[in-house]
């Protein structure tokens, strides 16, 4: 099934995607040295270039110029300068084409730096297949059932799981609770159109009773395709984020 | 014990007491995708569908690679790894989770668990077991152990089950006023990373403080080696020589008498962990050494290791105004 965010996979272009906050309240770089997964037992000189979109509201709304580096270099991308003038319709993501000359795998973060404070998190950037959805991909563990173990309610952290899609297809999620002795709890089926990110608040779908017991919760996320979901916390006192970070696979092997 | 009504097929909303009612009725799991379609669309659940039915799927599309068999706990054992701290900066909690996808139905997968604290040098100084049943969410505060303050260490989680989920524990970092989460690295792969930070004019001057928490997870010690380079001409991967260049004036007129990089090697012992001041400890006296106009960065790698005996580094900001943590690993 083709599912493509942007044009068909071509020579060794992998696609990496992550939850933006709010543009208007955070500066996002990503500093990459891609040299690092280079030395042995590659030694190969590699060269890299990066793309970075932003996706919102099921549309590409910015981008930056192609940027590369060999493999003793750094690229350091800022979406503000791609942003002027434009604005999210929708909670968005970014969507990173990476070219690498001799298939070595890279792995970066983006900063997330908050505009007003500067309050800085970093976020992995998660790889995903981009191009297809391999059905049969679920065979050695459940892509497409990802959990978080632990969330525990304070009075400084609000917690939602974002979710997206980065397919041309819609997709449809439920995402559910664990409570050590109240069982599960469910948001129901929410569905996620094309290239959008989702983001569902803890408080919202989690009954009150669970979130006041001082119980932990952990939560789960399923839907048909490979996921890609965070969980952001969130600073109650100043609406800061404090960290996102991927959700697990469950493995069956 | 599980039970739950999961859902199964996502685009035909087909839950797992569905298709067992269908299969009642239909027999054999290709008459039943005949008549529900079940997994005859994106092919996401066929796996689950041979998991609970068995037999033969009806084809779809380029569909050709059959699917394996499946089930919620498998024999075998787990070890996973993660840092902890407890004192005046954050104090940690950690989760794992003993669930199993509500699709895969009703499931055993209850498993004894031993949970062990390591300290800083790598020495065992706290041991218990646990069981944890089906869907139990286990979980440890630092704040209310007895643990020596201040405290870093690893913490290590062995579960009796051969196959990771929600059971890889993440680690809640927290103070009064905030909390920051990220997850157990039993081995990273990476032996040699570099932080993703520009360490420029706005970010020394600026409101964070970056800490480290560097780990062995392994059975002999590393020796890491931590450089700081400036990033637009500095010297990442090259040899480093800790001596001061020469001040020969033809040097210094060339531009090439500033050192580019400057290097300290530290060992660390088996289950240890580093925990680092890294403005303190590395980029201010390297910014002394390599000049603050050009952005310093910094690499922690162990070059007589390869990917198999990886240190795991976590990374930690403390916003200094509002006392708000956050944090990643690399």
């Amino acid at each position: 099934m083709n599912a493509s965010p942007s044009s068909p996979a071509q020579g060794n272009k992998v696609f990496y995607t992550g939850v933006l906050p709010p543009i208007k309240d955070y500066i996002t770089e990503a500093l990459i040295f891609p040299g690092t997964n280079a030395r042995e037992p590659y030694e190969k000189q590699a060269r890299f270039s990066f793309v970075f979109r932003v996706i919102s509201g099921g549309r590409e709304i910015a981008r930056t110029a192609p940027q590369s580096c060999d493999e003793k270099g750094h690229v350091r991308i800022n979406i503000d300068a791609c942003m002027k003038g434009k604005s999210e319709t929708a909670p968005s993501f970014a969507l990173v084409e990476v070219e690498s000359s001799a298939d070595i795998p890279v792995s970066f973060y983006f900063a997330h730096i908050h505009r007003n404070t500067g309050i800085y998190y970093p976020a992995p950037a998660m790889m995903f297949m981009g191009d297809i959805i391999y059905p049969h991909i679920h065979a050695q563990q459940l892509e497409n059932a990802l959990f978080w173990p632990g969330v525990y309610y304070t009075s400084n952290t609000e917690f939602q799981l974002a979710v997206i899609n980065p397919y041309e297809v819609p997709m449809s999620i439920e995402a559910s609770g664990w409570h050590n002795t109240k069982g599960t709890c469910s948001s129901g089926m929410i569905r996620i159109s094309p290239q959008e990110c989702k983001w569902l608040p803890l408080d919202i779908w989690v009954p009150k009773s669970w979130r006041d017991d001082g119980q932990p919760i952990s939560v789960s996320v399923a839907a048909q395709f490979k996921l890609v979901a965070e969980m952001v916390l969130i600073n109650r006192s100043n609406g800061v984020i404090t960290s996102t970070d991927h959700l697990h696979t469950y493995h069956l092997h | 014990m599980q039970t739950g009504e999961g859902t199964i097929c996502f685009c035909y909303r087909k839950s797992l007491a569905d298709l067992k009612a269908g299969m009642q009725e239909h027999v054999t799991l290709e008459r039943l995708q005949e008549v529900m379609r079940v997994g005859l669309a994106c092919g996401g659940c066929r796996a689950m569908l041979h998991h609970h039915f068995g037999g033969s799927l009806a084809q779809i599309n380029d569909f050709s690679v059959e699917m394996g068999t499946t089930s919620c706990a498998k024999p075998g054992s787990r070890v996973m790894k993660g840092f902890i701290a407890s004192g005046s900066l954050m104090e940690s909690h950690i989760f794992s989770c003993n669930a199993v996808p509500l699709q895969l139905g009703e499931c055993d997968a209850g498993t004894d668990a031993e949970f062990v604290i390591y300290n800083h040098a790598g020495k065992p100084i706290l041991a218990r077991k646990y069981r944890i049943e089906t869907g139990e969410t286990f979980h440890f505060d630092t704040a209310l152990s007895r643990l020596p303050r201040p405290f870093y260490g690893m913490v290590t989680l062995s579960i009796s089950r051969g196959n990771l989920g929600p059971s890889r524990f993440n680690v809640s970092w927290y103070r009064d006023e905030s909390s920051t989460s990220t997850h157990e690295n039993a081995s990273t792969g990476r032996p040699d990373v570099i932080l993703p930070i520009a360490f420029d004019q706005r970010f020394l001057n600026g409101p964070n403080t970056v800490y480290l928490a560097v780990q062995n997870p392994h059975a002999r010690a590393i020796d890491l080696h931590f450089r700081v380079f400036r990033m637009n001409d500095g010297n990442l991967y090259g040899d480093v020589h800790n001596k001061r260049p020469s001040k020969s004036s033809l040097k210094r007129l060339l531009g090439i008498s500033r050192r580019s990089a400057i290097e300290w090697q530290r060992r660390l012992p088996s289950m240890g962990t580093f925990w680092i001041p890294v403005h303190e400890e590395f980029i201010l006296p390297a910014s002394k050494e390599l000049g603050t106009d050009d952005a310093l960065a910094l690499r922690i790698y162990s070059p007589e290791d390869n990917m198999h005996m990886a240190p795991s580094t976590y990374f930690f900001f403390h916003h200094k105004p509002t006392n708000i943590l956050s944090c990643n690993h690399l």
